[in-house]
């Protein structure tokens, strides 16, 4: 009986150090095994931000190429504009692409109104009294001291609107009449456009409308 | 009940929005002192106004006046006119608006006047005008000198109102 209490005790503190020595072998290998495992990722890692490293590399080089062809491209067009024509108080000159938005074209807008009201014009009945008022009225108005250098060449009036026509003797003169047109005009409401020869002689073509009459009516527009 | 209260002051609300919207102007005040001397002298006060200083010469100005709305269809403005105070009994303001086109080289124009016996103060307005796509609006005055008495007339103030509001 003794002896199968050693015999068994003995099993046990054999099976315990089995036990613990497959603990400790486990435990000793475990750490390797780990590294061996996490080192193929970190490697992998590298491969990759090497990869995307020469990509980006490769794109850099590619976006300076665009850069330096956009640049040629620019200058040749500067070339092809020829100088810019404006200079700014400070001597630099301004870039002829961000200057390159001009105004409207109204040339078209003006040459509209001006038909609509030589259109109506020529459809109003001439009212002879006051007609013949206005007309000496506006002849009288363009010829004084301050539009010296302006001629009636023309006036037209109907029953709402007058046209009338006005020859310079300079632009100077032009710029003083068309200046001074609305002062003369007291109380009316009108339009001018200035003749749009170069050349030519300068020019300026005059509507006013009857007190209380609109210049531009809803027809018209 | 307290539903069909809710709903009538939500459609209450909506109408009073639309309302707001649909009467929505553009207006703009301007102080005299925005105005540039062109011809003769013009003095500046301290609350914004200009006057003439000569007791000879008339002095003429050009008032600058930012357009928001810069297409080329309708009317100029629903709205515009010059506060003045005319303080000479032989002399009267005369002033004009103008809508014209980029380059300057055509427009409408609109006098108007206090007349040259006026005395006291004085809301010019200017007639509607056409305009030109990107043109520009001004308006000119002309102020009539100081009396031998010292008494000076003012351009007090300015104001345009565009008929299409201009979304922020």
């Amino acid at each position: 009986m003794k002896n199968l209490r050693w015999k068994a005790l003995l099993g046990i503190a054999l099976v315990a150090a089995v036990v613990w020595g497959l603990t400790l072998f486990s435990s000793q290998g475990q750490p390797e095994d780990g590294a061996a495992i996490s080192t193929r990722p970190r490697e992998e890692e590298q491969e990759r931000l090497q990869r995307e490293l020469k990509a980006l590399q490769s794109n850099v080089q590619a976006v300076r190429r665009e850069q330096a062809e956009l640049a040629q491209t620019l200058e040749m067009r500067r070339n092809e504009a020829g100088p810019p024509s404006v200079v700014l108080d400070g001597g630099s000159k301004t870039d002829p692409v961000a200057a390159s938005e001009p105004p409207p074209d109204s040339s078209e807008a003006i040459a509209q109104v001006t038909e609509q009201l030589e259109q109506r014009l020529g459809r109003e009945a001439r009212d002879s009294r006051w007609a013949s008022q206005v007309e000496t009225e506006l002849v009288r108005s363009f010829s004084g001291d301050t539009f010296s250098g302006s001629r009636v060449s023309r006036v037209t009036c109907q029953s709402t609107l007058c046209r009338a026509e006005i020859t310079h003797d300079s632009g100077d003169s032009q710029e003083t009449f068309v200046d001074n047109l609305p002062f003369v005009l007291e109380g009316k409401t009108g339009f001018f456009r200035k003749s749009d020869d170069p050349g030519g002689e300068p020019k300026t073509l005059v509507f006013v409308a009857r007190e209380g009459a609109p210049l531009v009516t809803e027809e018209d527009q | 009940m307290n539903v069909k209260r809710a709903v009538g002051q939500a459609v209450f609300c909506a109408v009073v929005t639309i309302s707001a919207v649909a009467g929505a102007v553009d207006t703009k005040n301007y102080a005299g002192a925005t105005c540039q001397p062109v011809g003769g002298a013009i003095s500046y006060d301290t609350i914004g106004r200009i006057l003439n200083p000569s007791t000879a010469v008339v002095a003429s100005t050009i008032c600058p006046i930012v357009r928001d709305d810069a297409s080329g269809a309708g009317a100029s403005w629903t709205a515009a006119n010059m506060s003045v105070i005319d303080q000479n009994p032989a002399q009267g303001f005369s002033c004009s608006a103008t809508s014209r086109t980029p380059n300057g080289a055509g427009g409408f124009f609109s006098n108007a006047s206090t007349g040259a016996a006026f005395v006291g103060t004085a809301t010019i307005p200017f007639a509607a005008l056409g305009k030109f796509p990107g043109g520009y609006y001004a308006i000119s005055c002309r102020v009539p000198v100081r009396t031998a008495a010292g008494a000076s007339s003012f351009l007090s103030s300015y104001r345009v109102t565009e008929p299409n509001p201009v979304e922020p």
